[in-house]
């Protein structure tokens, strides 16, 4: 599956005063199979870019290319739409407002049924994405309303899921929950990756980029100011000027390293990675 | 969302602007008023004239308070098809007086044409004297205005103050959910769901898969709302000082003798039943 | 001196099983508290407790010696400001300048002085050149550092911080983070309980309390609670990066369990 963009432009609250550019000449190669994480400052336009892909914004000037479809400033000519959004899953910031349907299986099932399969594949669908995000045949029958904020949240995703898009884009998909439930809902996205979805996620927190992404896209004033891996990212001179935080594990190996230890900042992913490399610079130095 | 201007504070510094929202709101009361007494002379023209005069004067008012004519215009964009709507019920329903012209056999009424032009001229001029009113007063403004009015009727127990804070947070909580809907319909749109096309059945799906997280979240906000405000010190009923005073200035008082002269004027020229143009010719005679 | 003292209080929604269970501790006045726990295990119910936005069930609650009850809730709250974790949801007035001013309306501030209580604190939380604005015009982090304004002017002795910071974005994180650390140091007299998520800020404060599935977990210094890993551990609980880390360096046998801050752990690592 291919996703592009070519040369898109989006104008916020044209020809008033509170006018702003979301968009400013985009041009992007969405990589498949890839863990892209999308960063960048609030208002940098990440979520107007994901929105674009899947036509919920309309670019004011470009395309947007996703396979054989096309998403154009002209509405008339968008009729694809809905099937672009079959392939492309997005979950929103907060998605656990989405919910409205009496019972969590009958929610989960909307989505797929929206798109046109029958009843008895959606429900079974639903119980797959149901399991898959950690809630079992218990939950299936319950209210979404009486769950718990992480529960519905994975509720939420198991909606998107059960559409079995082959690229799901995620807007902060661990803000508001507490460490313990980002880390399984972080798990559930690599697993999904691994399985062979493509995941592109919008995120403030540089740890989870580091651990987990592969690729990843900064965000500047409504352009692409970089592409890279993140250990690229993180180790370009000029991160700085980006003001974007260090991920932990990164600036303790770094100031490791200005120290001269000896340390390869390419291995080290997370906190085990990193004590495995210090370990490993120790015994290197006692030998 | 964006395309709703009706009712929309326009920051301005005009003259228009900077009077009282009490007086405002009286004046235009009095507008509204003046265009719906008629000027019976046994013939149409004087309330014709009557309207240019009120016309020209809301005319003025609005470009006084930088209101853009075309704006106006803008608006009118939906009412066109109500206008031709009633243009036609009345070609059908009133047979009296002379007719224009006949078409196919139908006779066309002058007086059919008189009556939609008539209430065409009025709400075009309603239309007029609310966007003048709106675009000059702050909706906060508007509400302290309403609350004076109000304050008399404490008296027969109405809330005045209790229903001005509501008006005033609904207001402040408007764009929040309009902010709201978009993001939960695209969040369905997501799901597939299409708000645009579709059967009726699905069409039913679509809107309740919006109003039911819509209202879950309002529920929500309201609730954290009293929390805030019961945390910093809101009692209901108790006394509180306020921050925002309106005054009276020497400017309100003469837009007011001058709004109540106008409106003794119109009143006294219908009831008197005087006729312009009698007079006119009269006059040179 | 005790400013805030909490005994045998248990609490529970209707029909629900119990959200507080015979939770009792003190607050010392000056300190600078965190309360921290998963979601659901009580912390927002207990602030809501103590402000009197929900009836009390069994127990107490003493503010400055006062026992709470309905007759002198608002007295109470005088003394006491909260700031809600929705920076939407609290935002009373209809422009920065009307929403601080909302407390001090309910308080009987006479109009004339309103004016300037209103750009002193502005100033005080960097708001002073958004006075006019409205609340869709700003970000989450200016629109908390107006609910800090509007508490703060009604000059309260506790402050509560309900998850502050929890829907903000990184830079309004570390905005809101180091006004408390400023607020604290202006402010020596004032005592600040935190409620919170994050386990660096809780590391930062003067004492930790740990409340899990309603019951109250732990209670100390953070360099003694933050010790016990086995037991924060237990109930899942996050540690402190630098926690985190002599721990796993620990278990391949690198111990620098000693030092007290990243940079000394640095030095120990190079010698």
């Amino acid at each position: 599956m291919s996703i592009s963009l070519d040369h898109v432009f989006h104008i916020y609250a044209k020809k008033t005063p509170f006018e702003q550019l979301g968009l400013n000449d985009v041009c992007l190669d969405l990589k498949n199979y890839s863990f892209t994480a999308l960063v960048g400052h609030t208002g940098s336009g990440k979520s107007t870019l994901v929105q674009h892909i899947t036509g919920l914004l309309l670019p004011d000037k470009g395309k947007v290319n996703v396979d054989e479809y096309q998403i154009t400033p002209n509405k008339k000519q968008n009729k694809d739409i809905k099937k672009i959004r079959e392939k492309i899953g997005l979950v929103f910031q907060f998605p656990e407002y989405q919910l409205f349907e009496d019972t969590v299986l009958k929610d989960v099932a909307f989505g797929p049924k929206n798109f046109g399969i029958s009843e008895e594949e959606a429900l079974k669908r639903a119980k797959e994405a149901l399991k898959q995000v950690g809630l079992n045949e218990t939950y299936f029958e319950r209210s979404p309303f009486e769950l718990s904020g992480g529960e519905k949240r994975r509720v939420a995703i198991a909606g998107i899921i059960a559409i079995k898009p082959q690229v799901l884009i995620l807007d902060e998909p661990t803000a508001g929950l507490d460490p313990q439930g980002s880390v399984s809902m972080m798990k559930l996205f690599e697993g999904l990756n691994k399985q062979g979805t493509t995941i592109i996620m919008v995120t403030h927190d540089m740890d989870l980029v580091l651990e987990y992404a592969d690729h990843v896209i900064v965000m500047k004033d409504g352009c692409i100011a970089k592409e890279c891996s993140p250990i690229e990212l993180f180790s370009s001179s000029d991160y700085e000027e980006l003001s974007l935080d260090y991920p932990h594990v990164f600036e303790f190996a770094k100031m490791l390293q200005t120290k001269g230890f000896n340390i390869d900042l390419e291995k080290v992913k997370n906190i085990d990675s990193l004590a495995d490399q210090i370990k490993k610079g120790r015994d290197k130095k006692y030998e | 969302m964006n395309n709703i201007s009706i009712g929309r504070y326009v920051p301005y510094n005009s003259k228009i602007h900077k009077l009282d929202p009490r007086l405002k709101l009286f004046a235009m009361i009095l507008f509204m008023v003046e265009i719906f007494i008629r000027f019976d002379v046994g013939n149409a023209y004087m309330d014709f004239i009557m309207y240019g005069i009120i016309g020209i004067i809301v005319l003025i008012l609005m470009l006084i308070s930088h209101i853009k004519i075309s704006s106006l215009f803008k608006q009118l964009k939906s009412l066109w098809f109500m206008v031709l709507l009633l243009f036609i019920f009345n070609l059908f329903l009133v047979k009296e007086g002379d007719f224009f012209l006949i078409f196919n056999s139908v006779k066309i009424y002058y007086k059919a044409i008189f009556d939609t032009l008539y209430i065409f001229i009025r709400l075009l001029l309603m239309l007029a004297l609310t966007m003048i009113l709106t675009a000059t007063t702050t909706p906060l403004d508007l509400t302290y205005a309403i609350e004076w009015y109000l304050t008399p009727l404490k008296v027969i127990k109405v809330p005045a103050h209790e229903i001005a804070m509501t008006i005033s947070i609904a207001l402040r909580f408007i764009p929040t959910l309009l902010d709201e809907t978009d993001r939960i319909m695209k969040a369905q749109a997501s799901r597939g769901v299409d708000f645009e096309n579709g059967k009726f059945k699905e069409k039913i799906r679509a809107i309740v898969s919006l109003i039911v997280p819509l209202l879950v979240s309002a529920f929500q906000r309201s609730e954290d709302l009293a929390n805030a405000m019961e945390a910093r010190g809101y009692n209901p009923g108790a006394k509180r000082t306020r921050y925002r005073i309106l005054k009276w200035k020497i400017g309100d008082t003469l837009a007011l003798v001058l709004s109540l002269l106008f409106f003794a004027g119109v009143l006294y020229i219908s009831i008197a039943k005087i006729d312009f143009v009698a007079m006119f010719i009269s006059f040179f005679n | 001196m005790k400013v805030l003292s909490i005994k045998d209080l248990s609490f529970a929604y209707e029909d629900k099983k119990d959200v507080l269970k015979h939770v009792s501790f003190d607050v010392e006045k000056g300190q600078y508290v965190s309360l921290i726990g998963h979601n659901g295990s009580g912390k927002s119910t207990l602030a809501k407790l103590i402000v009197g936005l929900l009836e009390l069930q069994s127990g107490s609650i003493e503010v400055f010696g006062d026992t709470l009850n309905t007759t002198n809730v608002y007295k109470i709250r005088e003394k006491v400001g909260i700031v809600f974790q929705n920076p939407d949801n609290q935002f009373i007035g209809s422009t920065v300048r009307d929403d601080i001013a909302f407390g001090l309306e309910n308080h009987c501030v006479p109009h004339a002085q309103m004016d300037d209580i209103i750009n002193e604190y502005a100033q005080k939380v960097n708001m002073s050149e958004f006075l006019d604005k409205e609340p869709t015009r700003l970000s989450g982090g200016q629109k908390q550092r107006v609910a800090i304004a509007g508490v703060l002017a009604m000059k309260p002795e506790i402050i509560i911080f309900d998850e502050a910071t929890a829907m903000l974005d990184p830079k309004g994180k570390k905005e809101i983070r180091e006004y408390i650390l400023k607020l604290k140091e202006e402010n020596p007299n004032l005592t600040i309980i935190s409620i919170t998520h994050d386990i660096e800020e809780a590391y930062n404060s003067d004492e930790v309390i740990i409340l899990n599935d309603g019951e109250l977990y732990m209670q100390g210094k953070p360099s003694e609670v933050f010790k016990d890993d086995e037991k924060m551990e237990q109930i899942d609980l996050d540690l402190p990066f630098i926690t985190k880390l002599k721990k796993t360096l620990v278990m391949r046998n690198v111990d620098v369990s000693d030092a007290k801050t990243l940079e000394e752990m640095v030095i120990k690592l190079c010698q």
